[in-house]
């Protein structure tokens, strides 16, 4: 995320036609709540930020929130999450759970053996993507024959490799993040190489990236991946934010959809500026909700109604290359939901009698 | 399902005694939640029963509402969700004796409305439940006073044992479909009934 709001902000300031210079001033709260808060205040009180970029977390922006409210200050988030939140000073520019794990849900639904067991790190992410895959689950005739979650940080996983086994479901929605990921996904690699009846049990995953590949050891690919943005993207505007990434940071040259939503985070806030000729949150949020950005990933706006952002969703299957070969994807931006107050369920329930069920991602996409 | 607890797509919100800053920043985040808000001058039968009915009432507790604009019992028939500003234990009497189900702070934000608009209508929900399962057994404690007689009656006219009228009574409701409460009022008041029951 760093990596990606500093080129960005680099862009604009190497930018020879903007009067404007972004100084970015950069606090580390450590993964800290208690830090979050602090550091935040002096980013506000002391140094007179009105734009602030960052808070991976759900629990680290809400720990901000009030701060951020209460000065009238503006954060652009830039991780997808859970939803359910939408305030008028956060410009959210992660994928909502429409655009991210309804698309997945629907995908299971129609193309595998929709029982799924649900392995996830134990904090409201999980709970709530566990929670709305159940639900989708539910309407469209599969289920979750399992729920395993192990806390944060949590390395010593091997032995669920044997339980996901002896459930024998059609895939494994894993929402573990960082060392946990990583280690469940070696630990399970390994087992496939060992036994290959557990290949036919797919991997579900609404985070992994390429970089996180390359650290949970040789795999033979076939992952499922929802996400907005994979690097195998085939867009011009995607080959030059990957030049541009490469040749900035050379060995951690491998952007993830964090990478590219905190590039987008502070590439619209520069254009933001540009259109209001200020800095003043107000201006900049009116400016905000006329752009539209060609984004690597695609077109890019924000809507206006709850401040999140039209986001194009796609389905990813990795590859023994550390690659993600994309299959499916929205044919445009998809209207953010954060409620999921539009979902119908009532359209995925299986038909009666029928042997050929709908295709929800026809429906929805 | 588990969608639907969740879910205020097309539901009614009323928002009666609302400044204009919380109006505003109500209207919008029911707007996000696909809800239906609407801003109420007094609550009306209408409100309270009926298609028109709504699902929650968001009420001002600061505002200075006569019975006529919100009548005492409204909370009895609708959810409500009392913006609070005061803390004030004398101002907070006045919020409690409207029947509350949930409260947001003042100044209203976007968040919490979500959390107090599912805490509102589940607190209704169960409030209301419980309050039709007290009044069924208030009902029944008052006409066990019959039970008791009718047992008597049966007791003394069959030289039966008080098992055995009880039984009797429960057969014969049974039969017809009422409770025993009920069998045993028209026993005791008919009379001459129970020669009938036996």
């Amino acid at each position: 995320m760093f990596n990606g709001a500093m080129l960005a902000i680099e862009q604009i300031n190497a930018n020879p036609d903007l009067d404007f210079e972004l100084r970015p001033v950069v606090m580390d709260p450590g993964g800290s709540l208690p830090q979050y808060s602090e550091q935040c205040d002096v980013l506000v009180n002391r140094h007179g930020v009105r734009h602030i970029i960052g808070c991976y977390t759900s629990a680290s922006r809400k720990q901000i929130l009030p701060l951020v409210e209460g000065s009238g200050a503006l954060l652009w988030h830039s991780a997808r999450y859970e939803g359910f939140e939408s305030s008028e000073n956060v410009i959210y520019l992660g994928a909502a759970p429409n655009q991210h794990v309804v698309p997945l849900a629907f995908y299971v639904l129609k193309n595998l053996d929709p029982r799924i067991y649900c392995l996830g790190s134990n904090y409201i992410w999980t709970w709530e993507i566990n929670r709305v895959m159940r639900d989708i689950l539910a309407a469209g005739g599969g289920t979750v024959v399992a729920e395993r979650l192990p806390p944060l940080g949590e390395k010593a996983l091997d032995h669920l490799v044997d339980d996901i086994a002896s459930h024998a479901p059609g895939a494994v929605l894993n929402t573990l993040v960082g060392e946990s990921a990583y280690s469940f996904y070696s630990a399970w690699h390994a087992a496939v190489a060992e036994r290959p009846e557990l290949a036919r049990i797919t991997m579900l995953s609404l985070s992994l990236c390429e970089a996180e590949l390359k650290l949970t050891g040789q795999h033979e690919g076939g992952h499922i991946v929802s996400s907005v943005y994979f690097q195998s993207i085939d867009r011009p505007q995607n080959a030059r934010f990957l030049s541009d990434y490469r040749t900035r940071y050379r060995g951690y040259g491998s952007p993830s959809v964090d990478t590219e939503a905190a590039y987008l985070c502070a590439t619209m806030l520069g254009r933001a500026i540009t259109q209001a000729g200020t800095a003043d949150v107000a201006s900049v949020r009116h400016a905000l909700y006329r752009d539209r950005f060609e984004a690597p990933q695609g077109p890019v706006s924000v809507d206006p109604e709850n401040n999140h952002s039209f986001l194009t969703p796609r389905l990813g299957r990795s590859t023994a290359a550390g690659t993600f070969d994309i299959f499916w994807q929205s044919a445009k931006p998809v209207k953010p939901d954060p409620y999921l107050a539009w979902l119908d369920l009532e359209d995925i329930a299986p038909t009666p009698g029928s042997k050929t069920s709908k295709d929800p991602l026809k429906l929805l996409f | 399902m588990e969608q639907s607890r969740h879910s205020f797509r097309a539901a009614k919100i009323g928002l009666l005694g609302c400044n204009a800053h919380d109006r505003t920043t109500l209207t919008r985040q029911l707007s996000r939640l696909g809800a239906l808000p609407v801003p109420l001058e007094a609550v009306a039968s209408d409100h309270l029963e009926g298609s028109d009915r709504l699902c929650v009432l968001v009420v001002d507790g600061e505002a200075e509402l006569g019975e006529e604009a919100f009548p005492r019992n409204t909370g009895r028939h609708i959810a409500i969700v009392a913006l609070v500003g005061s803390e004030a234990p004398s101002h907070l009497n006045r919020i409690l004796r409207q029947s509350i189900s949930a409260h947001m702070m003042k100044p209203v934000r976007s968040v919490g409305l979500f959390t107090a608009l599912c805490i509102a209508r589940q607190s209704f929900d169960v409030h209301s439940r419980l309050a039709g399962r007290v009044e069924k057994l208030e009902d029944r404690i008052r006409q066990r006073r019959f039970v008791f007689a009718a047992q008597l009656a049966l007791m003394k006219a069959l030289d039966i044992s008080e098992e055995a009228a009880f039984a009797r009574l429960r057969s014969a409701a049974m039969e017809r479909r009422i409770t025993i409460e009920e069998m045993s009022v028209e026993l005791v008041e008919a009379g001459s009934a129970v020669s009938a029951i036996a």
